[in-house]
């Protein structure tokens, strides 16, 4: 039964790049902690050659020029997280979420459907690396000689069955002390410190006897070991044979699918930061891809930098989104916190983040966007649009076109200082065209023309009628244009032919009417000289009137009249407010 | 054509010299092979394909509406445009096609589209209005925002001192203007308003209103060109935006509530846009308007008159030809009288004058439609035209 581990190393410098793809060229170290104690968190492989080590101070590290300094963002780190899930899940429904730098697959009945094993490790590491990450894989017959091959070996790895022990014998052993470790403490659970410091005794005790590879390790008496290290020194040597068996921790991550950037400088115009989400779009879409999902919701928010100028509306439209956001964050609270029972534990562990190379795995921070997504100080405040789409899409370009179109129409009114785009996963639509189908616009251009419309006319003026069942004038209301997909067989009604016209004034002409013995014999509209002359024919009055038991009842009496002038004679609908007498042209005949 | 029956019909070359040179004096068309075209023969144009309008007459009078082409349809008030604008895309939404309708005049009566039988679903429906959303433009930061903040309390009008301190409350139709213009427009023509009203309720007073506006007539009309201008640049946008976006079985263009000396503002470039946008697409574009703006770029031209106010005569006498009259439908109930649908008998008394209005009511409105211009056919001898007429939605209602 082979298992496949996929392990990032550097982790947090990962999360970086993954964000800033340019930086993956550079040497680059994450700075963590409060000023003045800012330390190197993590580095890549080339600020080491630099010389830059975990544990440096922020001063020692820029005094090499070449290295890149970021800080450490665990909205990032919890993104590439959950797109390293994402990419084992799109293989095997069977993955354990053994760190935040490590997962581990079932590949078991894998071979039908995606070919030999070195494939699929092939396949898993092109994958990876199609969410952002660049990460080492390695197969074994058993899930923690997969996870020690993946740590310490480069790129792919495939250690057939029965040769872990001659594969792993290369290792240090620091590779398998992380491990140990934390099924030591799964036991004892003890802090994290005495965790430390008993992988530290147990390393030093190893280095005085001269063990520093795996072979080694592997190699020494099991009952001599056993009466110097106790348990902990033959599951450790079990592991350097790569003979450990125990099963997978399987577990059902949920389908959350955020993405988020903080920046450092906050951006004040649009432009720039149609590039941010474009970033965050194709992680997205990348990530929901892997899964066999689209989406239908796009949910954007920005912490914006206070300003005392900003604009009286945004901030209305800011209150409100606010109002609504937090009310989703219950929500999304309530559910992630409800597949965390589920999966058993209650947060994401971290492995490589801490200075200290033996204390991986232990389980460090809470990860959660909606949690640690609140204003970071008083002087920020919240910006939110939800994005609602009819159909189920997958298309980055048509999402930033949509975003952009509504940021336009509504600015956030401040520079930004933290981007958090989620989406809501739904399955993909199906649809199949047909040959004599009748023609329809394509779901995703109708919508970027309908968000073009709405920024042309107003967001309210464009849309498909809908006739409501009242009587009162008006009595319509315009819904999100979304034609019904075309039926195959065709049924045709039967039309009641031509029929008479209405064409509205809107708003109603006021007029002054000359009435005569009971019927309107001359009508002026000051604002349209058209509608000016004499009455020639008239029918009415037809009464009218409705919701008496409202405020805003209405009462009128409608005439249907030619009129006749210089321009010809047309027919115009007029009627009279029977609460204030005025009178009004509501349109005409046509 | 396959390959093989290509070369059975290209000569062979070991044919005699003389065939291919034909000897002076005889015609070098005789001598091409058969089913060799020669190239100085232009190849005739294919017809249009055309959608049918839902009205039968128009469908004899135009072969139906060509798709890929613009067709302009114009006439004064009441002439029927509308009519024929819903039947058509009534008949596009039953044939499950998606429709567009680009309203410069927000003019368009939901329910008369309904009782069309058109799918409402079907129809995207853009009202062009003077309050368009508020853009940001260009360099999108917080001095853009400062600028337009101060330019909006720069443009500000001064204080109107004509205003009445308390406003009258609006009564529910004067709420549905939505304009704030409008409503100003209002507030100020109260005071008068009251005045008309009693002299109407004394219905005695001959009314001569026209000088009551007159000190506002000039601002106002200015309002209304600077909003014909937004409406237009809308309609424009709005239906290159449609066309290129593709995928419509029919697209209206609505001018019939722009006046003409605003809508011959649109350059021919914008029409020969549109021409060229729908070329070679299924897409249907109808213009409906006054007078024909697009000149040459517009395929088909139909226009609409009222069949029976050619005359123009306001006479009382005549007023009954204009439309079908009939008893209002109490008076049928209680008379018991059998209706007619078409040219119905007119009583004696209305036919005198003598009738009160109340018993009459409009059922059918006569159309004359004139065929102006039609690209793809030779231009008729002379007039074209067509007769029809359109029912009134609740003529069925009086036959039951």
């Amino acid at each position: 039964m082979p298992f496949a581990c996929i392990f990032v190393p550097d982790f947090p410098v990962e999360a970086v790049v993954r964000a800033e793809p340019r930086l993956r060229e550079q040497a680059l170290a994450v700075l963590a902690g409060k000023p003045p104690l800012v330390k190197v968190f993590a580095v890549n492989e080339k600020a080491r050659d630099c010389g830059v080590e975990p544990g440096m101070t922020k001063l020692q590290a820029e005094a090499s020029s070449e290295v890149a300094l970021r800080p450490r963002s665990l909205l990032q780190e919890a993104a590439a997280h959950a797109a390293l899930l994402d990419g084992a899940q799109s293989f095997s429904p069977r993955v354990e979420d053994t760190a935040a730098d490590t997962v581990i697959l079932d590949l078991a009945g894998l071979e039908r459907l995606f070919g030999a094993v070195a494939g699929i490790a092939r396949d898993l590491a092109r994958r990876i690396a199609d969410l952002g990450l660049e990460a080492n894989v390695a197969v074994a017959a058993n899930p923690d000689a997969a996870m020690h091959a993946a740590r310490g070996f480069p790129g792919i790895t495939v250690i057939p069955n029965g040769k872990e022990a001659e594969r792993l014998g290369d290792l240090p052993v620091d590779v398998l002390l992380g491990n140990f470790r934390s099924q030591e403490s799964g036991k004892q659970k003890p802090d994290v410190q005495d965790k430390d410091q008993r992988a530290l005794e147990i390393l030093a005790t190893l280095d005085r006897w001269g063990v520093r590879n795996c072979r080694t390790l592997a190699a020494l008496p099991e009952v001599a070991l056993s009466e110097r290290l106790g348990q902990a020194g033959l599951r450790l040597q079990k592991m350097a044979r790569g003979t450990t068996g125990r099963s997978l921790l399987a577990s059902e991550p949920a389908l959350d699918f955020e993405e988020a950037v903080e920046l450092e400088y906050p951006v004040e115009l649009l432009e720039p930061l149609a590039f941010l989400l474009n970033r965050l779009l194709e992680q997205l879409c990348a990530r929901l891809s892997a899964r066999a999902l689209a989406t239908n919701e796009l949910r954007l928010r920005l912490e914006l930098q206070n300003s005392p100028q900003r604009h009286g509306d945004t901030e209305k439209i800011d209150d409100f989104e606010i109002d609504d956001c937090r009310l989703k964050n219950q929500k999304t609270n309530s559910s992630s916190r409800m597949n965390a029972d589920e999966r058993g534990s209650e947060s994401i562990p971290h492995s490589s983040f801490i200075n200290h190379p033996f204390s991986r795995n232990s389980k460090l921070e809470t990860h959660d966007f909606t949690d640690n997504w609140q204003p970071t100080t008083d002087n920020c405040s919240l910006y939110a649009r939800a994005l609602h789409l009819p159909l189920p899409m997958l298309n980055p370009k048509t999402f930033l076109k949509l975003l952009q179109l509504e940021l336009q129409a509504h600015p956030p009114g401040a520079p930004v200082n933290k981007v958090w785009l989620a989406a809501e996963p739904v399955r993909p639509r199906a649809a199949q065209a047909g040959l004599f189908l009748p023609l329809s616009p394509e779901p995703e251009k109708l919508e970027l023309t309908l968000a073009r419309l709405a920024g042309v006319v107003g967001k309210t003026r464009a849309g498909s009628p809908e006739v409501l069942d009242t009587h009162r004038p008006e009595n319509f209301r315009l819904r999100h244009f979304a034609p019904a997909a075309p039926r195959q067989k065709m049924e045709m009604p039967e039309r009641p032919g031509a029929l008479t016209a209405l064409r509205l004034f809107r708003p109603a002409l006021r007029a002054s009417v000359l009435m005569h013995a009971g019927a309107p014999v001359r009508i002026t509209a000051a604002i349209q000289p058209e509608v000016r002359g004499e009455i020639v024919w008239s029918a009415g009055p037809w009464h009218a009137s409705g919701e008496w038991w409202k405020e805003d009842a209405w009462a009128r009496e409608e005439w249907d009249v030619i009129l006749q002038n210089e321009t010809g004679a047309a027919l115009y609908r007029l009627y009279r407010n029977a609460s204030s007498g005025q009178w009004f042209v509501e349109g005409t005949y046509d | 054509m396959s390959s093989a029956v290509i070369r059975a019909q290209m000569p062979s070359p070991v044919l005699p010299l003389k065939k291919h040179f034909p000897e002076p004096g005889s015609s070098p068309l005789l001598q091409l092979p058969r089913g060799v075209v020669p190239g100085s023969c232009l190849e005739v144009r294919p017809a249009p394909a055309t959608v049918p309008s839902g009205i039968a007459e128009i469908d004899a009078l135009t072969g139906g509406l060509p798709r890929g082409a613009l067709t302009e349809i114009f006439g004064p008030a009441s002439s029927g445009r509308t009519s024929m604008i819903l039947s058509a895309l009534a008949e596009a939404t039953r044939r499950q096609e998606v429709c567009a309708l680009v309203d410069a005049g927000d003019s368009l009566h939901p329910e008369s589209a309904a009782a069309a039988g058109m799918d409402l679903q079907r129809l995207l429906w853009i009202r062009c209005g003077d309050n368009p959303p508020q853009r940001h433009r260009g360099t999108e930061g917080i001095e853009e925002l400062k600028n337009e903040e101060c330019r909006i309390k720069r443009q500000r009008p001064p204080i109107n001192y004509e205003q009445p301190t308390s406003l009258p409350r609006m009564n529910a139709d004067e709420r549905g203007s939505g304009s704030i213009h409008h409503s100003s427009f209002i507030i100020r023509k109260s005071a008068r308003n009251s005045k008309l009203e009693t002299r109407d309720s004394a219905g005695h007073c001959p009314l001569t209103t026209d000088h009551c506006f007159s000190t506002r007539q000039s601002s106002i009309f200015n309002r209304k060109s600077s909003s014909w201008d937004q409406r237009l640049a809308q309609v424009l946008k709005a239906t290159d935006l449609l066309l290129q976006s593709g995928g419509f079985g029919m697209v209206v263009v609505d001018l019939a509530d722009v006046p003409p000396r605003f809508a011959r503002r649109i350059p021919l470039a914008s029409w020969f846009r549109f021409r060229r946008a729908v070329e070679n697409t299924p897409t249907v574009l109808l213009v409906l308007e006054q007078e024909p703006y697009a000149k040459t770029c517009a395929s088909l031209v139909l226009g609409m008159q009222p069949a029976a106010f050619e005359k123009q005569q306001p006479a009382l006498a005549d007023r009954h030809s204009a439309l079908s009259i009939q008893h209002s439908a109490s008076e049928t109930f209680f008379q018991k009288c059998p209706i007619q649908i078409g040219p119905a008998p007119v009583p004696q008394s209305i036919s005198n004058g003598t009738a009160p209005a109340h018993a009459h009511i409009l059922r059918m409105l006569p159309v004359k439609a004139e065929l102006v211009h039609d690209r793809f056919q030779r231009k008729p001898a002379r007039s074209v035209t067509a007769q029809f007429q359109t029912r009134a939605a609740w003529a069925n209602s009086l036959v039951g």
